[in-house]
């Protein structure tokens, strides 16, 4: 185990040398730079001496070993549309907000779905099963934006139970303040419950066909007994190793409804910095999220043989 | 000055004639038949007494990307960085919607006969962390935005100063530049010419006071974080979230704090026109511009009493800026007659109230109302030009005749059936989509050519196909950055640095007219130069002009004393409370 581990760190840190080294020469590639409308009317030598205080008249590969020996030492540099500020200030202050409302989405998400796709298994093909297909396939389609403004319209804004926008700060920052993160949070919420549902389903119902599933039926188990002793457990195996990547995501913001709902999370500020080629910032972003996926990938290979002990973690021999 | 085609609309500033101007009469009489108008619950709801709750909310598109006065850039940071610092003057608006220039960090001030040399008396005002305003501060400021090493957007403004526009050409010394504090509440500034719109110039928020003591103790890290900021204006920064929220808190040293009634200012950045709407109805949002079809859903609200809708001409003109650095992929953008062809085929009217929804005014010259040139309003003094050459090229045959004649003589062939145009323009949203494409059918019908559209949906990318001169036109707008023809003029002249934005016009006799407004201080003799350069451009089709801007703002009926100045920033707060909100 600790040889994998060891063999598995080794080639994050290669994947993460590859993300860094793409990340850059891509965006060294796009058109324009966090400079361009700046300067664009500034005399001509004034404008080089602005391109030089940010570095960015040197050309790509310096900038690029530049960029390289300050991720090796964890200094991304500061961000050049908003001076003064770092990827880790960023992330030390709007990551606690993305942090709760992911794990506010994924806990209500997640929980819903599940519940529906037992439900929809048990039922199977009566209208219940049927309503819960129709509503996932409903959640999958619509995009997050129009049910986070439907949301906003209907309980903010008619019903007025809810704030319009906002997040809870200071003491509540992590706990309380609940009236304002209701409406993200189901917001974000409906596509974890149809893709959790379905999930569920589908694996259930493969469960559903095996011989050990009749033989518990043969011994006289209940209903209740066969899914939760044999259905739930046997069909868990993609359900455990989906979530960690789910968590991943969601831990990165949603743009659509940190926007709709002024919330200060890091899923704006992302896109945001792509959009104005803020380079700093969008390289230590993306090296930090390329990280915490490579952590969650790792983890998740480890659920698999944990969950089922059957699948072997690569480098050990088959029998 | 305000791009208006592509990123944030930068709002220019500011205001008044030479002096402390009152813009009076301008919205009553600004060209092509503008409708300012109040209406809605024009009785407050209040009875005028301040509620003991006074807290108001606003919003932006944006976030700050800085605080720092002389790097000032976009619309946004005009708006709050005016309620955070003060200037000589701040603008404000009476209840007719009249913008009114007034002394602020000045008490008053005195111009010597040759029009050359100001000398502004302070009055006691204080930063916010109780340290005395005095002139030198302003001095500081000029300076440091004059730096060339600084690279500030807005340096431009203060060329007219003796030895700045050396200094800013890397060829002077700031020592040159003839700005000085006389003592602590004297400040004196000389100019290199007696140009008549100074102050109003010199009223841009970039040349607000600045502390050199933290900025050299904090150099770069300074400039946007609000805790080591200190501010001279009404109010100060108590908390900021990057990327969503500002609040704001009166500064306790400020000089004219006993008129300053609210106690608590939030920006907060929301995009979404339907969030902006339902705080708008929440009363959670209490004044907020609109350039959509919310305008019509929202004037509703206004008939039933719940807002207050105010329409007033901005200063804001929208034209096509025709490729004549390369002549376009047609080739044909440097031909007079094949742009005035394009500028004549389509009808402004139609545009307006099809693409536009009927929220603007028809443009037909290059210079929006509500610009004064000396004490007179520019737009009353000369009739649109572009209104003779419809006469002229009234249809379609003749727009289509003229473009052949263009064509022939570019190409020495009269058959124009493998033509193509390019239209280039970032879409951002439905309405920039319709404009497009709009235009694209009304030219395409108009000339009896193809139009092609070049659509980018990323300002960096339009930009780039921009700079690679992959158009043959594009929309542009722009923003007066002070109340003067020049604020537009200026764009056109060859070698402007505006030339990249504006399609890069040149042209001689322009250019010789250019040349010698810069010694001209006679308000008449200038006036009649801007009025033969506005006909030299719209003649020789440098661009063609589209639609002139209008402004819908929407404000709850019991916020108070609130203005909406034309020039500066369009959302002066200062001296606004809340009354009757209950």
């Amino acid at each position: 185990m600790v040889k994998y581990a060891l063999k598995r760190f080794a080639t994050m840190i290669v994947m993460l040398f590859i993300v860094a080294t793409a990340t850059f020469f891509m965006l060294a590639a796009v058109p324009g730079d966090a400079l361009t409308e700046r300067t664009a009317r500034l005399p001509e030598d004034v404008a080089a001496r602005v391109y030089a205080r940010y570095g960015l008249d040197k050309p790509a590969p310096e900038r690029y070993v530049i960029t390289m020996r300050g991720l090796v030492v964890g200094d991304f540099g500061e961000s050049i549309v908003f001076p003064g500020q770092t990827v880790q200030s960023v992330i030390a202050e709007k990551g606690p907000i993305s942090l709760r409302l992911g794990f506010q989405q994924v806990i209500l998400g997640v929980g819903i779905g599940l519940i529906l796709g037992v439900i929809a298994t048990v039922r199977k093909n009566t209208w219940v099963d049927y309503g819960i297909i129709a509503f996932s396939i409903l959640m999958v389609s619509v995009p997050t934006l129009v049910f986070g403004l439907l949301l906003q319209q209907v309980f903010a804004g008619t019903l007025g139970w809810f704030p319009v926008i906002g997040w809870p700060s200071g003491d509540e920052l992590m706990f309380g303040g609940w009236e304002y993160t209701v409406l993200p949070t189901l917001a974000g919420s409906f596509g974890y419950m149809a893709m959790y549902a379905r999930l569920l389903k589908a694996s259930m119902s493969d469960v559903l066909g095996q011989d050990y599933i009749l033989a518990a039926e043969a011994r006289g188990l209940s209903k209740g007994q066969i899914v939760r002793r044999h259905m739930i457990r046997n069909a868990a195996i993609p359900i455990v190793t989906k979530l960690p990547m789910t968590i991943a995501m969601c831990l990165t913001g949603s743009f659509y409804i940190e926007t709709i709902f002024a919330i200060p999370g890091l899923g704006r500020y992302y896109i945001q910095a792509i959009s104005g080629r803020d380079v700093t910032m969008v390289m230590g972003f993306t090296v930090v999220i390329a990280a915490m996926y490579m952590v969650v990938i790792f983890l998740t290979d480890i659920l698999y043989h944990v969950v089922d002990p059957r699948i072997q973690l690569a480098g050990k021999t088959s029998r | 000055m305000s791009m208006q085609n592509f990123a944030v609309s930068r709002r220019a500033l500011l205001a008044g004639s030479a002096g402390i101007a009152t813009l009076a009469g301008l919205a009553a009489c600004s060209g092509g038949g503008n409708d300012d108008q109040s209406q809605g619950s024009a009785a407050p709801a209040g009875d005028g007494t301040p509620d003991e709750v006074q807290e108001m909310n606003l919003v932006e598109l944006n976030d700050l990307q800085t605080l720092d006065v002389n790097d000032i850039r976009n619309e946004n940071e005009f708006e709050v960085l005016s309620e955070l610092n003060e200037g000589l003057f701040r603008t404000f608006t009476d209840e007719d919607g009249i913008d009114h220039v007034e002394p602020a960090g000045c008490e008053d001030y005195e111009v010597t006969d040759d029009g050359l040399t100001y000398t502004f008396h302070l009055r006691d005002n204080g930063w916010s962390d109780g340290q005395p305003v005095t002139a030198q501060h302003y001095v500081d400021s000029i300076l440091r935005l004059c730096n060339p090493d600084n690279g500030f957007s807005y340096a431009f403004l203060a060329e007219d100063i003796a030895g700045a526009a050396a200094y800013m050409n890397g060829e002077g010394a700031a020592e040159d530049i003839a700005v000085a504090a006389l003592d602590d509440k004297t400040l004196e500034i000389r100019l290199a010419n007696p140009i008549p719109f100074f102050l109003a110039k010199l009223s841009n928020v970039c040349f607000d006071p600045v502390r050199m003591d933290l900025i050299n103790e904090y150099a770069d890290t300074m400039s946007n974080d609000w805790e080591k900021q200190v501010y001279s204006g009404p109010f100060k920064i108590t908390s900021r979230t990057l990327e969503n929220s500002i609040v704001l808190e009166p500064n306790e040293h400020y000089w004219d704090k006993d008129n300053v009634k609210l106690q608590k200012l939030t920006y907060t950045i929301v995009t979404e026109d339907a969030t902006r709407s339902q705080l708008l109805s929440s009363k959670e949002l209490d004044s907020v511009d609109c350039s959509s079809e919310y305008v019509t859903q929202w004037a509703k609200l206004a008939d039933q009493g719940q807002l207050v809708y105010n329409k007033k001409a901005d200063v804001g003109s929208d034209y096509l800026a025709f490729n004549h650095h390369t002549g376009g992929p047609s080739g044909l953008m440097n031909n007079v007659k094949c742009c005035l062809a394009i500028s004549c085929c389509f009808n402004r009217e139609d545009f307006n109230n099809t693409a536009l929804s009927g929220l603007n005014l028809p443009a037909y010259g290059l210079i929006p109302g509500g610009i004064l040139s000396g004490d007179e309003e520019y737009r009353s003094t000369y009739e649109e030009p572009l209104h003779a050459l419809l006469e002229q090229y009234d249809t379609p045959e003749k727009c289509q005749a003229l473009f052949k004649e263009g064509v022939k003589e570019v190409t020495g062939s009269d058959d124009v059936s493998g033509v193509e145009l390019l239209i280039l323009t970032q879409q951002q949203n439905t309405q920039s989509k319709n404009t497009t494409e709009w235009l694209a059918q009304q030219i395409s019908a108009g000339v009896g050519v193809t139009v092609n559209i070049n659509a980018q949906s990323e300002t960096a990318n339009f930009v780039a196909e921009r700079d690679a001169n992959n158009y043959d036109f594009y929309l542009m707008g722009w923003n007066a950055d002070f109340s003067d023809p020049i604020s537009y003029f200026d764009l056109f002249a060859t070698g402007s640095g505006y030339a990249k934005f504006m399609g890069g016009y040149s042209n001689a006799e322009y250019d010789e007219m250019y040349e010698s407004l810069k010694t001209m201080s006679d308000s008449a003799e200038r006036t009649a130069v801007y009025q033969k350069m506005e006909q030299n451009i719209i003649e020789n089709a440098g661009i063609a002009p589209v639609y002139y801007t209008v402004r819908h703002n929407f404000t709850q009926s019991y916020v108070m004393n609130m203005s909406f100045p034309q020039f500066g920033n369009g959302l002066e707060v200062s001296r606004a409370y809340i009354s009757g909100k209950a």
